[in-house]
């Protein structure tokens, strides 16, 4: 799982570790030192967490500096794919990680991975664009569609649950072509496909050249906008024999969303630096993290995601657990409900 | 004339076919007992014995058997006569030794035909 | 099956009206039983689909609230959009009016009630704000009035909208996890359903089995045990585990079997008795027999050596009388031996025609008496025969003579023909006169023993009555049989077959090719 890119990250850690400190420092993210001093330390000092390409989970790779100040000095990023993320938790590679909702709740279901919902991460960063041929969402009926490069990987789920809330199916209504991304935007350019549904940057680039309309902007539509698209989650062993580790990691990652939401740009570039966006892609990965509302992790409750997304699912048959016994087999908002008092939230 | 050695222990019996085969012109001798009989066999030389099966001291079956073990009488014929009442005697009889059987009571005609049909096959031998 | 179960069954010491009256009660009450599961799980889907539609009632109503809630925020935020008196009055109305409809919706929060009240409280804080930006904006205060209501109205709407939403997700999951449940339910139910159905019936069955086999083993066991005393043996009991009439009625069998057995052995040694006392009479009774005739032939030839022939007739119906007696003696003999089984065979091989000859020579003047002529038809091919000689000779023998006696000045006729059948070799000869014959009558009763004809026969002819008795049954014992045909007044045919070879003592059929062929019989 540790890749090229995971080892060239390492050698460069300390540089960009000490930018995000200072970073941090500069714009007072530290106001619970006194509080971590109490708590006992981490039970293991070593924590994987996953990554793989989406620009939006940024945070969650710029945590590094955030995850030694509570007490990691071993900490492993491991690339998992989609397709390899039931697998990661199976064979224990991680031990957090953070995933688009519907996907990892799809995969908790069908592959039993070993894995706990843990807290929100952020909202938004999908966007639907249509050709001109297209006005709403009603309009995909019968049309062709991509949505992400393989059948039941997070585009194509999200995209799911959006045509089955106006009421078509998912499965019969739609036509899908599975190509890889790049293809998809030459396809969609070429007016060979009618609508696109992706993460940035994609969207954002073909918006920028004047190509195709948004139909929906999971940023600030609702009730799209009222929901996680992406959660964290960690290894219910690791969770269960490491209770204080779990919680200090995930009050790091909340901080690292906290500076990302202030300062996307500098994210953005962390981003460039660490090669996990590709360098043309700067603008758009830089417009995506300011349009992310990263804060809404503070406002929003978590369970309430689970069960709207399991509403859905369960509409278009992905799903066969009912939501609240979702909730009750794989979530554990103990560590989140603990953290948000520290960080002075009292909503949801 | 042939002599017959007769043993018989029934007195009456004894009498009437002693009387009637003498008066055939049969040389007749008498034994009252198994064991008597198997020696008068031995010193009287007989050409046939007449043998009753159910005897005193030695029965019919066990003399002829004597009879025909010893070299002296083994030659001689021996017809036994059985008594109608008990099935197996005959079979017994041939068993022993007898070289025929007759039954009781004795049908003098018949009789007479055996004994001479036996001691002519005596003569060819 | 299990075995214990009918024993049980049968031991209970209870009649089997009360048994079978029990084994009823128990269906029905298995049935009643079934009936009580069956309308349990009918009241419990009732339940469930009254609760499920309560769930669908909560849902509507929330995502009423939901709409009405985004409605009255657009219908507010575009009403301070143009402040026009008239439209900010009626959209505080609907406001307050929205108050009461959420107070009305009260009555199914119960599992929502901290969401419910942080809806209200939102609720509450965006009327506040509304009327402070209603306040600025009377006051024509518009930037300030702006300022608020993006800093402040908007957000608050948000989140109203969210919590709202919230609320709706929250009853939509209830309804699938009741939905899951009901489903789950039904499951159960059907199972339990099944379950009972299959149970009771088993039961019932099993019951059913328990009961008719602790009925129907004893009888079944009785009925066997039944033929088998029918057939004569009396040398088991019938064993049955019931306490009940059917025990009584095993009971009663085993008595019967018992007295039976007993009356039987008295019959058997009562005629055991008879037998051994026929032998040993008839034995008695021959030596003196012996005797008479002996000395009466003696006497013959001695009165016609001294030519004294006046006592010749009388010393011949003395010797004729002895004679006759004698035959009778003889005659009850073998047919008591015959009764008492004490006849064996003894087989071996001889030539059917030298003995045919040997037996014509025999009965030359039993045929010259009456003045008849025999005739003799031997087929060529009759050979040898593996057989009883005694037997064979002595069934010849009765039915020339039989035939002798009853024909005068006519022809007696034998036919000897070997006859190949039924896989097996037989030797079929026929006796055939110009008799007296028989009627119907007569025949019926030929073959029972003391049966001649009738006493005038008897009287005329002689006899003992007992010659075809025992030719009959000597037949019979060596594997063959006797048939009889006949005309009154012209005359009667007997025909016998016995197999051409006995089985053998041993067991094995021995090969007549094989034998020597020698005839031991004078």
């Amino acid at each position: 799982m540790r890749n090229q890119k995971a080892n060239g990250w390492n050698r460069r850690k300390f540089l960009g570790g000490l930018a995000l400190t200072g970073a941090a420092a500069m714009i007072g993210l530290r106001p619970e030192i006194a509080l971590a001093a109490v708590e006992p330390p981490p039970e293991t000092r070593t924590i994987r967490l996953r990554y793989w390409d989406p620009a939006c989970w940024a945070p969650f790779y710029l945590a590094e500096p955030f995850l030694r100040e509570e007490g990691f000095t071993d900490i492993r990023y491991v690339a998992v794919p989609t397709t390899e993320f039931p697998d990661a938790y199976k064979k224990n590679l991680i031990d957090l990680s953070c995933g688009f909702s519907v996907v990892d709740m799809y995969h908790l279901e069908k592959e039993h991975s070993p894995h706990k919902f843990l807290s929100g991460f952020h909202v938004g960063c999908y966007a639907l664009i249509g050709s001109d041929r297209v006005r709403s969402v009603r309009d995909l009926k019968g049309k062709t569609v991509w949505a992400g490069s393989l059948e039941y990987g997070g585009p194509h789920l999200f995209f799911s649950a959006i045509v089955a809330y106006v009421g078509l199916d998912p499965r019969k209504d739609i036509k899908y072509v599975w190509v890889k991304k790049d293809e998809a935007l030459d396809m969609f350019r070429d007016g060979k496909i009618d609508a696109l549904m992706s993460f940035p940057p994609g969207p954002q680039e073909l918006m920028a050249k004047g190509i195709g309309r948004l139909l929906i902007d999971t940023n600030v539509d609702k009730p799209w906008s009222q929901y996680f698209c992406c959660m964290m989650g960690g290894h219910s062993d690791f969770i269960k024999n490491n209770p204080i580790a779990t919680k200090r990691a995930l009050r790091a990652i909340l901080k690292s969303i906290d500076l990302v939401s202030r300062e996307p740009a500098m994210a953005a570039r962390e981003l460039l630096a660490r090669k996990i966006v590709k360098q043309k892609d700067e603008k758009y990965v830089i417009q995506a993290l300011k349009e992310i509302p990263y804060g809404r992790w503070r406002e929003y409750n978590p369970e309430d995601t689970i069960r709207f997304y399991a509403l859905r699912m369960r509409d278009t048959g992905l799903l066969k657990t009912n939501p609240q016994q979702f909730i009750d087999q794989h979530t554990d908002w103990r560590f989140i409900n603990q953290l948000k008092k520290e960080f002075g939230i009292t909503a949801w | 004339m042939p002599r017959i050695l007769l043993v018989e222990d029934n007195e009456m019996n004894l009498d009437m076919l002693s009387r009637r085969l003498r008066r055939k012109g049969y040389e007749v001798v008498i034994a009252t007992d198994g064991e008597a009989g198997v020696t008068m066999a031995g010193s009287e030389r007989p050409d046939l014995i007449l043998m009753d099966m159910s005897l005193p001291v030695l029965d019919g079956w066990e003399s002829t058997r004597r009879l025909k073990g010893t070299p002296e009488t083994a030659a001689i014929p021996v017809m036994a006569l059985t008594s109608h009442a008990m099935a197996g005697e005959r079979e017994k009889a041939i068993g022993a030794g007898c070289d025929d059987y007759d039954t009781k009571p004795v049908d003098f005609e018949r009789l007479l035909l055996k004994i001479e049909a036996l001691l002519k096959k005596q003569e060819k031998a | 099956m299990k075995v214990w179960l009918p024993k049980l069954v049968a031991r209970a010491p209870f009649t089997v009206h009360t048994k079978l009256i029990g084994a009823f009660f128990a269906i029905v009450a298995l049935l009643i039983i079934f009936g009580l599961v069956v309308i349990q799980v009918l009241s419990g889907i009732n339940r469930r689909s009254e609760e499920l539609s309560q769930l669908r009632r909560k849902v509507g109503a929330f995502r009423q609230l939901q709409h009405d809630t985004t409605a009255q925020i657009y219908g507010v935020t575009s009403a301070l959009l143009s402040p026009e008196e008239r439209m900010i009055e009626s959209a505080l109305r609907q406001l307050h009016e929205f108050r009461y409809d959420l107070e009305r919706l009260q009555f199914v929060t119960r599992d929502e009630v901290e969401l419910f009240g942080r809806i209200k409280i939102e609720h509450e804080q965006l009327i506040q704000m509304i009327t402070n930006v209603v306040e600025l904006t009377r006051a024509q205060e518009y930037k300030k009035a702006n300022d608020l209501r993006l800093t402040k109205i908007v957000p608050l709407a948000d989140t109203l909208e969210r919590l709202t939403n919230e609320m709706v997700n929250r009853a939509e999951a209830d309804m699938e996890a009741k939905v899951d449940e009901s489903n789950r339910a039904h499951m159960t139910s059907r199972w339990v359903v099944i379950g009972f159905a299959v149970g009771s019936i088993g039961l019932a069955i099993l019951l059913g089995y328990a009961v008719s086999s602790s009925l129907m083993g004893p009888v079944m066991l009785m009925d066997e045990r039944l033929r088998q005393i029918a057939s004569g043996d009396f040398s088991k009991h019938v064993e049955v585990p019931n306490r009940d009439e059917l025990g009584t009625l095993a009971d009663n069998l085993n008595r019967m079997n018992n007295e039976l057995r007993d009356l039987y052995q008295q019959i058997e040694a009562a005629s055991r008795h008879k037998s051994d006392f026929l032998s040993n009479m008839s034995h008695e009774l021959r030596t003196p027999l012996n005797a008479i005739i002996g000395y009466s032939e003696m006497l013959t030839e001695e009165a016609e050596d001294r030519d004294q022939k006046d006592f010749i007739p009388d010393l011949q119906k003395i010797r004729a009388s002895g004679r006759h007696l004698l035959e009778l003696i003889n005659d009850i003999l073998d047919l008591s031996k015959i009764e008492a089984g004490k006849v064996e065979l003894f087989p071996e091989t001889f030539d059917v025609k030298l003995l045919i000859e040997e037996i014509s020579g025999t009965v030359q003047p039993l045929i010259e008496k009456n003045s008849n002529i025999l005739a003799i038809n031997c087929a060529d091919n009759l050979g040898d025969m593996y057989a009883d000689i005694t037997k064979v000779r002595q069934i010849l023998f009765n039915l020339l003579s039989n035939a002798c006696k009853f024909t005068e000045l006519g022809t007696i006729t034998l036919d000897a023909v070997r006859d190949c059948s039924e896989d097996a070799a037989w030797l079929s000869v026929s006796v055939t006169d110009t008799g007296i014959g028989m009627t119907e009558e007569q025949m019926e009763k030929l073959f029972q023993p003391f049966s001649q004809a009738d006493i005038q026969i008897a009287r005329k002819y002689g006899g003992t009555g007992l010659g075809l008795a025992i030719t009959r049954q000597f037949c019979e014992m060596m594997g063959g049989d006797i048939k009889v045909r006949s005309e009154f007044g012209r005359g009667t045919a007997f025909t016998m077959r016995l197999p051409m070879a006995a089985p053998h003592p041993e067991g094995d059929i021995v090969s007549l090719i094989a034998s020597d062929g020698s005839s031991k019989s004078a």
